[in-house]
């Protein structure tokens, strides 16, 4: 007999249990046990409950080998069909890489065939992009179609990649009279077309002319957006119409009224908000300062102006514009500069580039009569080398000690005068040439550099703390370039004062340095990096 | 150092260094192998076409290097499609070796050939009609007769002048 679990029969039992010998309904057993030996009811109560629990586990244990049959056969059912399934997606996985060979090698063959037929087909879309791009040109009328029109009309692949391309569409131009009243017309679906496909990315809008009857249409498609323009280009005709200004937000504001005398206050909101302004007469400030202003570029070429003109149009800027810091000034004034005994000193925080011809200067840093103190100034573009000749004027040279890049372009009669004006720069680091006959120049820089009885403190050398060259179009010989650089390195050598050596050159269109005299460029410009470095 | 490459078509040229670095592909392929006289092999590249690849090369061997620094928008707003002279006369080739000068230079990663390669192709494109324009370069039209009546549309501003 196996051991018998006395537990409650409630109980359900924790381990699995033994078998019993006896056969039979465990029930009777006891009834004939108690029978036979006259058990106590208590005893036999137990005994009954044992015996009932005795037939659970059976039941369970029964039950138990049932379920593990069955699932055991399911996990064989499982299996086959699993093995089956994986056999499919290895077959279904060869089937696919056969297609995409296919797929491939069907493309390679379109591309061959395009390419027999058009080379161009051949071109991936990143480059044909390209290849837009460069055939597009920012059109600021409508005489001749759009280049984007032009390229969506070629084929489906070319419509896609332009249509696609929002800087193709970047340019939308308001054309002189074409416009209903109040309806579409072709020219108004053309502009809603620009809009919607340049999506106002950086986009730019020209008005040639508004229309005198005030085109709704055009005004709510230019309402549409509250993105402010990239630029919105104003020429002279459009300024003298009735433009609704109010639409009109822009970064960058191209004004050029005609007539000097137009009212300049309308447009007073646009240029307010703007960060960048051209135009060709100065702006009405008013008494509020424009805070949105960083680059102002006035080119007046009206010669109404005077020396003085000038002089408090330049006040009114330093004033009105206190985050300005790219200024512009080209003006074609009348009569001749007049070196103030006592200029007036402006302060301006921001300032860091000035562009203006030599001839607006009268001194060191003063332009129109005016001492600029402006601490943040890093460059200077003369934008012209010309200046009236008057016999003291030797010290209209000295015009300005603080600016680090100095920029001009050499012309024709303008050797002597380049040579001279760079002795009076003794902080520029950075030297951009951009075009001209350089060739006089550079051998005045390498000649005067080779006067080693030369006094400095009376004749001081040409840009002395220069190392970094940009060239470009110019006729500049790489025998001169080399001359200059050595010069240099023996001044170095010579431990002359604050003079620094070449470091760097940038170069562009100069045939006259060769290959074998760069070679030689590169090598010098190691040279002077390490004498530079001893120094410091 | 001279480099040894070897085109699609098995031919080996021998370059100087400084002339076959204008490749930032073998630039970077050689900074990786470092001082080695390995060939580098140029599979996506035929000999005629690498033969003119490397003239350009050897020209332009004392250009400064791009910087890879994306134009800002005012820069881009200045593009400009002039081409030099020397540059001019290099690219005048027929179209195909063209359009093979262009692939090239993308794979090699020459950008101011790849600029000339796509300056010239839109010089040829500049100032003429989509009609001319597929003419020029052997293009089906194969719109749609949507796409067509969309094309037509778009166009009728030019008949509202």
């Amino acid at each position: 007999m196996g051991a018998i679990n006395l537990l409650d029969s409630t109980t359900t039992p924790t381990t699995t249990p033994t078998t019993t010998p006896s056969a039979g309904p465990d029930n009777k057993y006891v009834v004939s046990m108690s029978a036979k030996f006259g058990l106590h009811s208590e005893i036999r109560l137990v005994l009954e409950r044992t015996s009932a629990a005795l037939e659970q586990m059976r039941a369970l244990k029964e039950s138990f080998t049932t379920q593990q049959q069955k699932a055991e056969a399911e996990i064989r059912t499982l299996e086959l069909q699993l093995k089956e399934t994986k056999h499919e997606l290895s077959k279904i996985i060869r089937n696919g890489q056969t297609i995409s060979q296919t797929i491939l090698q069907m493309e390679t063959t379109i591309n061959d065939l395009r390419g027999t037929l058009s080379p161009i087909g051949t071109l991936p879309n990143e480059i044909l992009a390209q290849i837009f791009e460069e055939v597009y040109f920012p059109e600021h009328s409508l005489d001749e179609t759009p280049v984007p029109l032009v390229l969506s009309s070629v084929c489906s692949r070319w419509r896609s990649l332009v249509i696609a391309d929002p800087s193709l569409w970047e340019w939308v131009v308001i054309p002189t009279q074409r416009f209903g009243a109040n309806q579409s017309t072709p020219n108004a679906e053309l502009i809603r077309l620009f809009i919607e496909r340049g999506r106002r990315s950086e986009q730019s809008l020209t008005i040639e002319d508004w229309p005198t009857n005030g085109s709704s249409y055009i005004k709510t498609l230019l309402k549409s957006d509250n993105t402010p323009w990239y630029e919105v280009f104003l020429p002279s005709k459009a300024v003298e119409g009735e433009v609704d200004l109010d639409v009109l937000r822009a970064t960058n504001v191209t004004l050029c009224p005609e007539h000097p005398s137009t009212a300049m206050a309308p447009f007073g909101p646009l240029l307010r908000q703007a960060n960048g302004i051209y135009m060709n007469n100065f702006p009405h400030w008013g008494n509020l300062p424009w805070i949105s202003l960083q680059t102002l570029e006035l080119q007046i070429i009206d010669p109404g102006y005077s020396y003085e003109d000038s002089r408090n149009g330049l006040i009114s800027i330093l004033r009105s514009a206190p985050y300005l810091t790219q200024l512009t000034l080209n003006i074609k004034f009348s009569g001749t500069p007049v070196q103030p005994t006592e200029p007036l000193s402006v302060t301006h925080s921001k300032l860091e580039e000035i562009s203006a011809p030599l001839g607006h200067f009268t001194g060191n840093g003063i332009l129109f009569g005016i001492q600029l103190d402006v601490p943040a100034l890093t460059c200077i573009e003369l934008l012209s080398l010309k200046r009236p000749k008057e016999p003291e004027q030797d010290n209209f040279y000295r015009i300005w000690t603080i600016p680090r890049d100095l920029t001009f372009s050499i012309h024709d009669d303008d050797v002597t005068e380049a040579a001279e004006l760079v002795r009076w720069y003794p902080s520029v680091h950075t030297l951009v040439i951009e075009e001209g006959k350089t060739e006089g120049f550079f051998i005045f820089m390498y000649t005067l550099l080779d006067q080693y009885e030369i006094d400095t403190s009376t004749s001081p050398l040409p840009l002395p703390n220069l190392t970094t060259l940009y060239i470009q179009d110019t006729d500049l010989r790489g025998k001169t370039l080399l001359a200059l650089i050595d010069a240099r390195i023996r001044h170095v050598r010579n431990n002359t004062p604050g003079i620094r050596a070449l470091t760097s050159i940038e170069m562009y269109e100069t045939p006259g340095v060769t290959p074998e005299d760069w070679k030689l460029v590169l090598e010098k410009l190691d040279e002077g990096r390490l004498l530079n470095s001893q120094i410091e | 150092m001279p480099v040894l490459l070897v085109t699609s078509d098995n031919e080996q040229f021998r370059v100087e260094k400084v002339v076959a670095q204008r490749s930032v592909l073998i630039k970077n392929m050689l900074e990786d192998v470092g001082e080695s006289d390995q060939p580098i092999p140029l599979p996506n590249v035929t000999a005629p076409v690498l033969k003119k690849v490397l003239e350009y090369c050897d020209h332009h061997q004392t250009d400064p290097l791009p910087t890879g620094d994306e134009p800002s928008a005012d820069e881009s707003r200045k593009r400009t499609t002039d081409i030099s002279e020397w540059d001019q006369k290099f690219i005048t080739v027929d179209q195909e070796m063209l359009f093979e000068i262009i692939l090239a230079a993308n794979y090699l990663d020459i950008k101011p050939l790849l600029d000339v390669g796509c300056k010239t192709v839109a010089n040829m494109i500049k100032g003429k009609s989509p009609e001319e324009i597929r003419k020029l370069f052997n293009i089906v039209n194969d719109f749609t007769p949507e796409e067509e009546a969309q094309i037509k549309k778009e166009n009728e501003w030019a008949e509202d002048r």
